[in-house]
């Protein structure tokens, strides 16, 4: 069957945005299999002449224990924010509360502020609660951080479910619980992995907690890891980007392994 | 739907013990804004506003303005045409069959990678002489389009942003996708069998749907925005001179590179409250109109 | 696979982290140094790991947790340092500067002083004075030195120079003149290299320039708020110099860092790089050979010169939990043996002058050593260590917005404000605190 022009169009402009997304990848790829030589003349767009597969050895090396702590922290703390967020989402949307603007107004300003400057009483507070270099420590300072923009997102997302649906299962006497384990979880399943995807490499890519709150090469996270590749006077740049591309795979992964879903909506109208 | 308190507690109350210390958070910074904090150790002398009116008139408040107006120009800049790609993006992942599966975790990649790298790649990308995107405009013929990217202090702003648009978005797509998958396949069946195009089912299917998810991605896109600082710290340094500044890279560097931690405080409480200014109004637009 | 079962699958997966995180990752009683610096990658680690062999030699029984930081001059670090020390929980040691930049710590109560081991040390002997007066504050010392960069070379091309028969300048006017040379026969050079992206090199070559308009001793006064910026005539000349160095500047140096040039001077790209001696170790590695593609002279050398001195040290934190290991890390710092080794490799050069300029393999670093020994030291300005590092990120600013719009006299009242702003000449009494 022929394509109609416009999908052509369509499909042109798909293609040329898509290679234009990949120039950075290739300035990343290309940059990380350079020698150290080739990375001092700072030709960035020119490839490298060898492939200097080393780089990733060196990498990975000392990456390796930060990748396995990311993945311990960010997973966990990802699945209680989104399921923290979207009991409250749920709650907030759905269920007829009367501060639920409120709460929900308090929420969204509350993921306004800048983590930075509250740092000193976050670091006091982990301390107060003997949660320094402690697995649990970084997953509690990511979960207070991330369960707020959770909600939001998840409230969003549930508004959309048609109040029929809820109302059908009241009269079959199904309570909120159920209500939210059994359908509104599924239904809503593609906004919760959106929330999930956004909040995971925020959690992956942050440097500053994980720096402030954990001792010991061992236990360092990824990211941090990552930051001290290039080191302060050696410039290493061809092993930080070979390390850029280690840390970014995991939540790749994640991206393939979800993005499954993606391909097949729910067709919300025949749970009916 | 009827609930029992006990049900309320489950629900409600993790978030609601988050967002109370958040608030205690918030607290502790607004009395920090009207501390006169200088240096390591904390000091407790109240200094009423004086910290805010050395940013809103004193000698800081070139810094807070040159601040403002980036975030400003960010707002207009970047959120538009990020989420505007985004839709794009997400129904144009509907009609290209099996290249989905390879395209979309493409165009969300770039959320993965970290800003340690995302920083320094779009300055390899921008710069002048040795850089991808004008030795590409060399190499097809349109070399009098270069320019000095980030090295011109006029241009490094719009430079950061043509960075996070690519950066993000993946992210709005995501939101879009998951928005129009959730549609009943039945209107785009309807749409087919009228014979529709491409183009006509987007205007008149797609984009009257998806309000919720417009309201989230914009309201993300922000919160990106009021908050976007390592971006700034690795690609520009606030350079050249203050030109790039934004806020939270402004309040980074005079609380933990100057230690003026009061002056940081009073930023972040301009911060909050610019937020308020922007987001209250636009959610509740939102909403007005999604109820309509 | 329904959502349920990802959800279920993710619970799990959280009780089981939080399960095998339960224990608390180290055992916090066993005798070890908890230590923080910014030494993260390539030869500087290596060096780090120098002294901590030497240190374990000497303390078997104590066990290292390392905690490298990423960030240059150690702005992560401090970001960090000033949740931990507010919340009580110091490390035992961390990596500082000198001067204003230690002071900071100071003046906050969360260092303690080290005369007990600069004493048992002998440093007052051992190290040059200016170090010491670098780590005085209110009478005792309150930090260990361990090494010194030398921030003020100048790096050119050999090649270069001997195809135009260049003699490496002396002064600024004579970098001008030989900017002026290469730019009229090789115009596809840039005559002078120079990266402001990370805006700091702005300030290493306006120091050069005030160093040599100037003289240490304005330098000195300068940088400590001692002088009516205004009126003073050193300043309004150093600015102008420094104007006119601008056209034979690298045009696009506000896309680079520092390490993005040094290959292209060595290369030829570019003729003249203003810069510190840990460049030289950038371009060894990336295999430059000193003599042959790059050299480097102490810059400048008239009306005097002298010795721009950045040094790293460590200090005791108050109430740290392990304060012998503190000492000892401390005590280790100052043994000539280990300063030796870790500065060869660091990229630096040793401060006890028991470590002898032949430790060093190359010609540069054997004439800092030399240079060092002999010269006046004076403490390069970069990172707050004379001016407090509040003045130093204005005047970053400051400069490389001149160095697009070069208006001596806005700059002027700029610094002026900064100065007021920051508070330079108050509190910089105890450099000159007799």
């Amino acid at each position: 069957m022929k394509q109609p022009p416009s999908r052509q169009v369509w499909l042109a402009c798909m293609g040329f945005l898509a290679l234009l997304w990949l120039l950075p990848l290739y300035t990343m790829l290309a940059n990380s299999l350079k020698t150290i030589r080739e990375i001092a003349q700072s030709q960035y767009v020119l490839p490298p002449s060898g492939l200097e597969l080393r780089n990733y050895v060196v990498a990975l090396g000392v990456l390796r224990h930060g990748l396995v702590n990311s993945t311990l922290v960010a997973l966990p703390a990802t699945a209680l924010a989104v399921l923290l967020g979207s009991l409250a989402g749920f709650f907030l949307s759905r269920l007829r509360f009367r501060y639920s603007q409120t709460v929900f107004f308090a929420a969204t300003i509350a993921t306004f502020l800048p983590y930075q400057i509250v740092l000193i009483p976050l670091t006091q507070l982990l301390a107060d609660l003997r949660l320094i270099n402690t697995r649990p420590g970084l997953i509690v300072a990511y979960v207070l951080l991330n369960t707020p923009m959770a909600a939001l997102i998840t409230a969003t997302f549930f508004q959309t479910v048609p109040a029929e649906m809820q109302e059908a299962a009241a009269l079959d006497g199904c309570g909120p619980v159920a209500f939210y384990w059994r359908i509104l979880l599924p239904v809503a399943q593609l906004g919760l992995l959106s929330t999930a995807i956004l909040i995971f490499t925020t959690i992956w890519n942050e440097f500053l907690i994980p720096t402030a709150m954990t001792q010991g090469t061992f236990n360092q996270l990824a990211t941090p890891v990552l930051a001290g590749l290039k080191g302060n006077y050696a410039q290493l740049w061809h092993i930080q980007m070979a390390g850029a591309t280690l840390t970014s795979l995991p939540p790749l992964v994640i991206f393939v392994f979800l993005g499954r879903y993606f391909v097949s909506g729910l067709m919300a109208g025949t749970l009916k | 739907m009827a609930y029992t308190r006990a049900h309320a507690l489950l629900f409600l109350a993790p978030l609601l013990l988050i967002v109370l210390l958040m608030y205690g958070m918030m607290a502790w910074t607004v009395a920090v804004s009207m501390d006169d904090w200088v240096g390591m150790a904390p000091v407790w002398k109240f200094h009423g506003l004086g910290n805010f009116r050395t940013l809103l008139g004193g000698a800081l408040r070139e810094r807070l303005f040159t601040s403002l107006r980036n975030n400003f120009i960010w707002l207009v800049v970047f959120i538009a045409p990020t989420a505007s790609l985004g839709l794009f993006l997400a129904y144009g992942l509907d009609l290209v069959g099996r290249a989905e599966r390879v395209l979309r975790p493409l165009f969300l990649y770039p959320i993965a990678l970290s800003f340690v790298v995302t920083g320094t790649l779009w300055a390899w990308m921008y710069d002048p002489d040795a850089g991808v995107i004008n030795n590409l405009l060399r190499m097809i013929g349109l070399g009098r389009w270069a320019q000095p990217w980030i090295a011109d202090p006029g241009l490094a702003t719009f430079c950061l942003i043509g960075a996070a648009v690519w950066q993000y978005t993946g992210f709005a797509m995501t939101l879009y996708l998951a928005a129009i998958r959730d549609m009943p396949r039945e209107i785009f069946e309807a749409a087919r069998v009228d014979g529709a195009s491409d183009v006509q089912t987007f205007r008149h299917v797609v984009i009257p749907n998806v309000g919720h998810a417009t309201m989230i991605v914009v309201a993300m896109l922000i919160l990106v925005t009021l908050k976007v600082f390592d971006l700034v710290w690795v690609m520009t340094f606030g350079g050249p001179g203050i030109s790039t500044e934004v806020l939270p890279f402004f309040m980074f560097v005079a609380t933990f590179r100057q230690q003026f931690i009061g002056i940081g405080a009073a930023i972040s409480v301009l911060i909050l409250i610019l937020a308020v200014a922007v987001v209250v109004p636009y959610a509740w637009w939102s909403m007005r109109r999604l109820q309509a | 696979m329904t959502v349920r079962h990802v959800r279920m699958r993710w619970l799990a997966i959280t009780l089981a982290a939080l399960l095998v995180a339960t224990p608390v990752l180290y055992a916090a009683d066993q005798q070890q140094l908890l230590i923080y610096h910014w030494w993260t990658a390539g030869g500087e680690r290596q060096a780090m790991q120098v002294i901590f062999d030497w240190f374990t030699k000497k303390n078997p029984t104590t066990k290292i947790v390392d905690n490298p930081v990423a960030g240059g001059g150690g702005i992560t670090l401090k970001t960090v340092l000033l949740g931990m020390l507010a919340a009580k929980i110091p490390p035992d040691t961390f990596q500082s500067l000198s001067g204003a930049e230690l002071k900071q710590y100071v003046d906050g109560n969360y260092v303690a002083p080290v005369d007990d081991v600069w004493k048992a040390q002998n440093l007052d002997v051992n190290y040059p004075a200016v170090i010491g007066k670098m780590t005085t504050f209110k009478g005792s010392h309150y930090g260990i030195p361990m090494n010194a960069h030398r921030a003020n070379w100048l790096f050119y091309n050999t090649k270069l120079f001997n195809e135009l028969k260049l003699t490496p300048p002396t002064t600024v006017d004579e970098m001008i003149a030989a900017a002026k040379r290469i730019k009229s026969s090789k115009p596809n050079v840039a005559p002078i290299a120079i990266g402001t992206r990370e805006k700091w090199p702005a300030v290493f070559l306006f120091d050069v320039t005030l160093l040599s308009t100037g003289g240490p001793d304005a330098y000195e006064k300068f940088y400590t708020g001692q002088l009516n910026v205004k009126t003073a005539p050193e300043v309004r000349t150093a600015l102008q110099k420094y104007k006119e160095l601008i056209p034979y500047l690298y045009q696009f140096h506000g896309a680079k860092t520092w390490s993005d040039i040094a290959g292209p001077m060595a290369e030829g790209q570019m003729g003249m790089m203003v810069i510190g001696d840990f460049a030289a170790g950038l371009l060894v590695q990336a295999g430059y050979k000193e003599g042959v593609d790059w050299d480097a002279v102490g810059f400048p050398k008239k009306p005097q010169e002298v010795f721009l001195m950045i040094v790293d040290t460590f200090v005791r934190p108050a109430g740290a939990k392990h304060p012998e290991a503190t000492t000892a890390w401390l005590t280790n710092l100052t043994d000539p043996k280990v300063q030796g080794e870790f500065n060869i490799i660091k990229g630096s050069i040793a401060i006890h002058k028991a470590v002898p300029d032949t430790t060093y393999p190359d010609r540069l670093h054997q004439e800092a050593s030399r240079t060092f020994k002999s010269k006046r030291i004076v403490p390069s300005s970069i990172h707050g260590v004379l001016a407090p590092p509040a003045f130093l990120s204005d005047w970053q600013d400051i400069l490389t917005r001149f160095l697009y719009s070069p208006d001596v006299n806005r700059a002027l009242d700029e610094i002026s404000s900064a100065m007021d702003l920051d508070k330079v000449s108050e509190s910089s009494g105890w450099y000159w605190a007799k």
